[in-house]
């Protein structure tokens, strides 16, 4: 194949050396080839053309490759073709011996010309095979029985094997090519297009397997005979294994996703952050407190956030059919009585990227059901169109919970009023001791007084006795009272902002099953109570829990203010305030006192024992019943001073 | 058999025995029953009581349900197992209603509550007194039967159970293998050392000897 030689001959003489070498050798033997010309030229006596053996010296310093050189020996042969002609021949004229020299030179020219053009064009053929050299794909080509050809730097780098190595071999055996499909498609494409394009796996020399995106090329000669095949590969092993694990992690989140007790959902938040971006154009800057004024715009958001995949975990537990009944607008399941989406929002809108809470679903069936949930953007807090939340339902959990506090606090009610019980028996007992023994000693000296002799003594005696009885009465009833208000108390600062957060705790269960909003509002400027903090946190639970009991029957929507304001100088004013049934005319009166009771299970003790620890703590507890609807108990605490005015 | 004094005795005083551990309470029913004329024994404790001079005088116990150590019903079975025939007169702070059942099936007089009326302390207590009394002649009477009883020799003894059976004396001869003379004999004894005047009234005795073994 004679247009590939070149090419062999570069990749082969890449070394400078040896090149040079066989340029001087070649030089040197067109030197010594143009003198043994020019002497038999000049000194025999040949009739011929000898001079025409010059074009063996032109063609012999072209191999060397260097324009001057070809040029340098045309024109040095031709100036010994003319020497040799005039040396022979004397003063030229116009004969066969002068059309011979003639016939000489110009064969001496045309050849420097050819060979010039023959040189200049294996120059750009060599220029190009550097390029083939510079690049970093591999390139080889084999002829039409698969021996390969040409191997490049490129190939000697992907294959491991080196140029010398590789040629010569047949390139199947030596790369162990592995197509897609059959090899009769890949020639099919080659012979029809003269291309084909693809991936396939190859055997490196060390045995490894290769992954190279290969571009074929069919090449012809000018009759259109198929030559050569030149293969491009690119080595794709690396990314292909990315590609690879990426798609294994891929099938692992989905698995989990799938498969997990969890329940997991996807979200998509790009509408909600283009409406907080719209807001934040309008020119809102605060974002939590425009979240809080304005819940119908939460609403709107959680309208916009979609749900657009669950898991079997989800289906479950919503009480879904299939998945596809859960694919969408996020507030259907949230009840409008949420707190946490507008927090979720924020800390999104923040660049949190991971926001958790417990807060309450509605499911299919209308079910309520209590939750933790753990949102996190898995593709970065920027990425809103995947949004992963996990969700644990805890009804269950909660409902023990709400069960077991209630056993609780119907046991320390009932223990209450066992010990109240059980006071009230061993003082009664200790009263009528001594009140039977007056009784009795004043029945006993009337019958003295009254006997035909009246006995004076004996009467003296029982009436004196009267006297100390009655004393010994009265200290039992002193006692009793100082016993009840030796209590031990503690009176310090504490903060009523975390009193109601722990009440608004413990009744989390009863305001959610009446579907009551609380609503705490605490001047910043009301001052920090003083007192014994867990007596007056009872007297807020009991206002509370009252408020809850009173609304849980009344229509309509159901909200329990809890307010504090500055009072006076040094005192501040919690104000607990109910849409209830109010307080009954008929109750009103004796609200305060104890064993007033409108509850069937009551005692009728917590507000007798509310107001009794206010005014222990110097302040006042009363209530009013609200213009519209419900009440409102008041009670006032002193911040400064409050010991003195102990009971 | 002879567990009582002989009938012969002259009967003792009766005295009211009071038991409340409250010093007050029983100062007071000490000056009440004092200054009715009656004899008035007070303790602050059962065990006091048990361990009184006189045990076996006349009269009744006013004793308080709630006692230091023992439970007034509980002394009151204590009592009763130690054939103790006092009547007992309860007193409580805080008269309940199945206390005081418990007590009276159990033989208890009376349960007042405390503060009782004078008038209500004194009926009971001489009501109990005067049960003690009969109590007491009764048992003495029965005891005079036993003794009487006891003197009679076994052949006296099989005599008088057919006799008061019904049976002839000519009968009791067929059954005990004697002649009708020999049983007229020992029925005479019989009715003599008995102290019968009838037939009639040995057969209430051979009763009230069959109710009172």
């Amino acid at each position: 194949m004679p247009p590939y030689r070149p090419l062999q001959a570069t990749t082969g003489g890449s070394f400078i050396g040896p090149r040079r070498a066989v340029a001087g050798l070649l030089m040197a033997a067109g030197g010594l080839l143009s003198l043994a010309v020019f002497l038999v030229d000049t000194f025999t006596a040949l009739q011929g053309a000898v001079a025409v053996v010059y074009l063996v010296v032109v063609l012999l310093v072209a191999a060397s490759g260097s324009r001057r050189a070809i040029g340098g020996a045309a024109f040095g042969c031709m100036g010994l073709t003319i020497v040799s002609f005039v040396l022979g021949h004397g003063w030229p004229e116009l004969d066969a011996a002068m059309l011979r020299c003639l016939v000489s030179l110009s064969a001496i020219a045309i050849t420097a010309v050819l060979s010039l053009r023959a040189r200049d064009r294996m120059a750009t053929i060599a220029g190009q095979a550097r390029l083939i050299e510079l690049t970093h794909d591999s390139i080889f080509v084999r002829d039409m029985d698969d021996v390969i050809v040409l191997w490049n730097t490129g190939a000697e780098q992907l294959y491991g094997w080196t140029a010398s190595e590789a040629m010569g071999h047949r390139a199947t055996d030596l790369l162990g090519t592995a197509l897609p499909g059959h090899h009769t498609c890949v020639d099919a494409a080659l012979f029809s297009t003269g291309r084909w394009e693809g991936e396939v796996s190859q055997r490196h020399r060390d045995g490894r397997l290769v992954i190279v995106a290969a571009r074929c090329a069919l090449l012809r000669d000018d009759r259109g005979k198929a030559r050569v095949i030149l293969e491009a590969g690119t080595d794709v092993t690396a990314r292909r294994a990315a590609d690879a694990a990426l798609g294994e992690s891929e099938r692992r989140y989905r698995s989990m996703f799938e498969k997990a007790r969890f329940s997991f959902w996807e979200e998509d938040w790009t509408l909600v952050m283009a409406r907080i971006a719209i807001l934040r154009e309008e020119g809102v800057t605060d974002l939590a407190a425009y979240l809080q004024a304005h819940p119908t715009f939460v609403r709107e958001c959680c309208a916009l956030a979609l749900v657009t995949d669950v898991n079997d975990a989800t289906v479950r537990m919503l009480g879904a059919r299939a998945r596809e009944d859960l694919i969408g607008p996020l507030d259907r399941f949230l009840p409008a009585t949420d707190t946490t989406f507008s927090r979720v929002i924020l800390t999104i809108a923040q660049g949190g990227g991971v926001a958790e809470g417990e807060t309450h679903l509605t499911n299919l069936k209308g079910e309520r059901l209590t939750v933790l949930f753990a949102l996190n953007m898995p593709l970065g807090p920027t990425r809103f169109d995947r949004v992963l939340v996990s969700v644990v339902d805890i009804t269950d959990r909660k409902r023990a919970e709400r069960a077991l506090m209630a056993v609780q606090s119907e046991l320390a009610q009932a223990a209450r009023i066992t010990a109240l019980g059980e006071m009230s028996a061993s003082i009664a007992h200790e009263v009528n001791q001594p009140l039977a023994a007056i009784v009795t000693h004043g029945e006993a000296s009337l019958r003295w007084l009254r006997r035909p002799v009246p006995d004076l003594h004996e009467a003296c005696d029982a009436i004196e006795r009267v006297v100390r009885d009655a004393r010994r009465a009265s200290e039992v009833v002193h006692r009793v009272r100082s016993l009840a208000s030796k209590e031990p108390r503690q009176h310090v600062r504490f903060d009523l902002a975390a009193l109601v957060a722990e009440c608004a705790l413990l009744l989390e269960g009863e305001l959610a099953q009446h579907h009551i909003m609380l609503s705490v509002d605490i001047a910043p400027e009301a001052p920090s109570p003083r007192g014994d903090r867990v007596q007056l946190q009872q007297v807020v639970l009991n206002l509370m829990a009252n408020a809850i009991r009173a609304m849980s029957c009344v229509p309509g929507s159901r909200t329990l203010v809890l307010r504090a304001r500055p009072d006076g100088e040094e005192g501040i004013l919690v104000e607990v305030e109910d849409s209830g049934t109010g307080i009954p005319e008929d109750i009103a009166v004796h609200l305060f006192d104890a064993f007033v009771t409108t509850r069937g299970g009551g005692m009728g003790m917590g507000l007798a024992i509310c107001r009794s620890t206010v005014e222990s703590h110097g302040g006042r507890l009363w209530a009013t019943n609200r213009p519209e609807s419900g009440a409102t108990f008041h009670f006032t605490l002193p911040v400064t001073v409050a010991e003195e005015a102990g009971a | 058999m002879t567990r009582m004094p002989p009938p012969m005795t002259p009967p003792l005083a009766p005295v009211v025995c009071i038991v409340d551990d409250d010093a007050a309470v029983r100062e007071a029913l000490d000056s009440l029953f004092r200054s009715v004329g009656l004899n008035v024994a007070a303790f602050g404790s059962a065990a006091d009581f048990l361990a009184r001079d006189n045990a076996n005088a006349p009269g009744c116990l006013v004793l308080d349900v709630r006692l230091p150590g023992v439970n007034g019903l509980d002394f009151q079975a204590q009592l009763a197992a130690m054939d103790n025939p006092l009547p007992i007169v309860f007193m409580t702070g805080h008269g309940d209603i199945p206390m005081s059942v418990r007590a009276m099936k159990a033989g208890a007089l009376d349960f007042l509550s405390k503060p009782f009326r004078d008038q209500d302390m004194l009926d009971a207590v001489s009501m109990a007194i005067e049960r003690d009394a009969v109590g007491r002649r009764d048992a003495d009477a029965i005891g005079a039967l036993r003794q009487a009883y006891a003197s009679l020799t076994p052949r006296e003894r099989e005599v008088m159970h057919h006799v008061t059976a019904g049976l002839m004396n000519k009968q009791v001869g067929g059954l005990l293998g004697l002649s009708e003379i020999t049983v007229k004999i020992h029925r005479g004894n019989v009715m003599r050392k008995m102290a019968a005047r009838s037939l009639a009234e040995l057969v209430r005795q051979a009763e009230a000897l069959a109710a009172h073994p």
